[in-house]
């Protein structure tokens, strides 16, 4: 007989349920840490305040950019501290998104270890998660989406099955109501939105992953069970909420009677109960309609995926296997991959053309009338120019006349004199090579001279011969040609 | 006309829209009409990957960000290096490759993350880092021995990185072009004209949002292609 694990599962799920709010109180810790005094600011009900806000704009719909979150929290560290600048609290403001994100680990998820008692033998287990990311909407905005995690430490359900939770969130509910505690009504369906909004979210990533790749799903035995359930789900949920609805369409009545005898606090919340099981209701029923079209979209991505022609082959990992072995590898021979990746991750470029027709009209244009008074106005965008231009910075011409400074009556190499300047820079070199190809052929008497004894210049970006160049005393120019 | 010759049209419309990369279905709906009918026809989805082949591309994607396409070698749609940087020696061309792979692996730092679906962050400033840092390890690991003067084409690629100065300042204020740091600024460029970066914020000398668009042309063509070129050249192939 095996034996018995030293713990059971709920105290491992537990365990892990705990170290996933590590993140949020490491960030409470490091106040200590900041620039300015943060000591006031309470990072831990900022963070999930920062995840009540995502979570209340996610579900089927877009979602809620960082720049409305952080706003959200700048307000409410403003109101924290009134006599802080509103750049503190922006700054604040963006650390806990910052750390929600783990933009520390580059957006990594997070992997906080733990005691695993579970197994025969005790271990040290990762647990890995992530609980805010950013994903794009279709129309090009980058919005926030809470993970399941997030929503689970936020709603303080932190151990149990969705569906299960939320006929029990709907058993209380409805309880309540019978009771009239609308006080926790109200918090019991929020819970319960949240809850669709976590469903959802699973069912979208199973279509998702279907889309992108069929074989990371199995769609043999998994999706149909969980699309089954969920539609079984739903069903039952929509009736539910109907009646819930209903309900609460009459208990309004009773309790806006309740109202005139002076508790009108009542009536307002069972209007916003009202509005958060209307909500909730629609969402089931945008997933309702999602999840009737989960198959005909498996059978979409099944043909189309069938003519897909490259074989996909499993993911490179970019630090380990392509960027340290290039690294590592003499230049010409790491060179191919290196330029063969960044051909490929540009994509495709269209080539740029001249188009005949257009440039034909264009020229063939009329003048267009000028207005009287159009630019009259305008100063012109004309920057007065001391002579001409340099085409090099001063610096470069110094490190230039610095290469060729040491010059005297003994010749020396081009070659020499370019590997002495690439030890500045690429530019110093290019003119370091114009100064003695102008030597080679000058248009004046100058200070330089250059001869070629045909031996050939060996230079990754000139060609030509290797010149010697020489720097000649007055004695020896004087028959020299002016 | 024949349906044919219409789902055809429509099919190159669609590849026509993936050579403009920062186009957005959302923005167009005739796009966003057409990436759902590649969604929901399996016979136009074929049309559009034979159109796209014809023309030397593959489709890798069609999704809401619209539909991502890659170049084989030899289409016109294929990036030459004489128009990403002209003039390039060996060794140059080596390290602005250097950098791209950087870029990925400093988004991307894991397989899983390849995978992923969310967008990451990259600054100008994060990248150089990043590469510096990988090349000091190296440094570390080796040894400061100096590379051996009779052959220069056996210098290690981590040594040309460190050799180039991060950033330079020039009297009229610009990086000098051949820094690290120009080399990283000009690659992230680059990749956000191509729709695969979108710019955020002037921090850290240039911050960008990777996208969708990025993630796929890595994983499903730049990764592979040069980790094969990258095997055969260990090979000696």
């Amino acid at each position: 007989m095996e034996p018995r694990p030293l713990v059971e599962d709920s105290f491992t799920r537990r365990v892990k349920a705990l170290a996933r709010t590590l993140p949020v109180h490491e960030l409470d810790a490091s106040k200590g840490q900041r620039e300015g005094d943060w000591t006031r600011h309470d990072l831990r009900a900022l963070a999930l305040a920062a995840v009540d806000a995502v979570i209340d704009e996610m579900g089927l719909a877009y979602g809620a950019t960082a720049a409305a979150v952080r706003a959200r929290l700048a307000a409410l560290v403003a109101a924290a501290a009134p006599d802080r600048s509103p750049a503190h609290a922006e700054q604040v403001a963006a650390a806990v998104l910052d750390a929600l994100l783990n933009d520390r680990e580059r957006r990594e998820a997070f992997a906080i270890p733990y005691s695993d008692w579970s197994g025969p033998r005790h271990r040290r287990a990762s647990l890995v998660f992530k609980l805010l990311e950013e994903i794009e909407a279709p129309d090009g905005t980058v919005v926030l989406r809470a993970t399941d995690e997030a929503v689970n430490l936020f709603v303080g359900a932190l151990d149990r099955d969705v569906e299960d939770a939320q006929a029990a969130a709907e058993a209380v509910l409805e309880s309540q109501l019978r009771r009239g505690r609308i006080d926790q009504a109200v918090a019991t369906a929020r819970e319960a939105r949240l809850r669709s909004v976590q469903f959802a979210g699973r069912v979208r990533r199973v279509l998702d992953a279907t889309r992108r790749d069929l074989r990371q799903v199995d769609w043999g035995d998994d999706v149909p069970r969980l699309l089954d359930d969920a539609l079984t789900h739903l069903g039952t949920r929509l009736d539910v909420e109907r009646h819930l609805l209903a309900t609460l369409r009459e208990t309004l009545v009773e309790v806006a009677d309740a109202a005139e005898a002076g508790t009108a606090q009542g009536a307002a919340q069972a209007g916003e109960l009202v509005s958060l099981v209307t909500d909730c209701q629609s969402r089931h029923l945008e997933l309702h309609e999602q999840l009737l079209g989960a198959r005909s979209e498996f059978l979409a991505a099944q043909d189309r995926q069938r003519f897909a022609p490259a074989a996909r082959v499993r993911v490179v990992d970019l630090s380990e296997e392509l960027l340290k072995p290039v690294l590592c590898l003499p230049a010409a021979i790491g060179e191919p991959a290196a330029t063969t990746f960044l051909v490929a991750a540009l994509g495709a470029v269209p080539p740029r053309l001249v188009r005949l027709t257009e440039l034909v009209d264009a020229l063939l244009q009329p003048r267009r009338a000028v207005e009287e008074d159009a630019g009259r106005d305008d100063a012109p965008d004309l920057v007065a120019l001391d002579g001409d231009p340099w085409r090099f910075a001063p610096q470069v011409w110094v490190a230039a006349l610095d290469v060729l400074e040491p010059l005297g009556d003994a010749p020396a190499r081009l070659s020499d004199l370019l590997a002495d300047a690439r030890r500045d820079s690429e530019e110093v070199a290019e003119l370091v090579a114009l100064t003695v190809l102008h030597a080679f052929a000058p248009e004046g008497a100058g200070e330089l001279v250059a001869s070629d004894d045909g031996v050939a210049l060996e230079d990754p970006l000139f060609a030509g011969a290797d010149l010697l160049v020489a720097r000649p005393t007055a004695r020896s120019v004087t028959g020299a040609p002016g | 006309m024949s349906a044919a010759a219409l789902d055809a049209g429509a099919a190159a419309q669609l590849v026509g829209f993936g050579l403009t990369p920062r186009l957005r279905p959302a923005a167009d709906p005739a796009y966003e009409a057409l990436v759902a009918r590649f969604d929901a026809d399996a016979v136009f989805a074929d049309v559009v990957g034979h159109v796209a082949g014809g023309l030397g591309l593959a489709v890798l994607d069609v999704g809401a960000s619209g539909i991502v396409l890659a170049p084989a070698p030899e289409s016109p749609f294929a990036l030459r290096l004489s128009d990403y940087r002209a003039n390039l020696s060996v060794h140059e061309r080596l390290l602005h490759g250097l950098i791209h792979l950087g870029v990925a692996a400093y988004c991307y730092p894991t397989a899983t993350s390849l995978a992923d679906g969310d967008v990451r962050v990259c600054s100008v400033a994060g990248v150089e880092r990043f590469l510096r840092d990988a090349a000091t390890r190296l440094r570390e690991q080796h040894g400061e021995r100096d590379p051996d003067a009779d052959a220069p084409e056996l210098e290690q690629a981590w040594r040309l990185y460190l050799r180039r100065q991060a950033a330079r300042d020039t009297a009229d204020g610009r990086a000098g072009v051949s820094t690290t740091m120009a080399m990283v600024r000009y690659a992230m460029e680059r990749l956000a004209e191509q729709g695969m970066l979108a710019r955020t914020s002037d921090a850290e000398g240039g911050t960008y949002r990777a996208l969708h668009r990025y993630r796929v042309e890595v994983r499903e063509l730049a990764a592979t292609q040069a980790y094969r070129v990258l095997a055969a050249a260990g090979t000696g192939g």
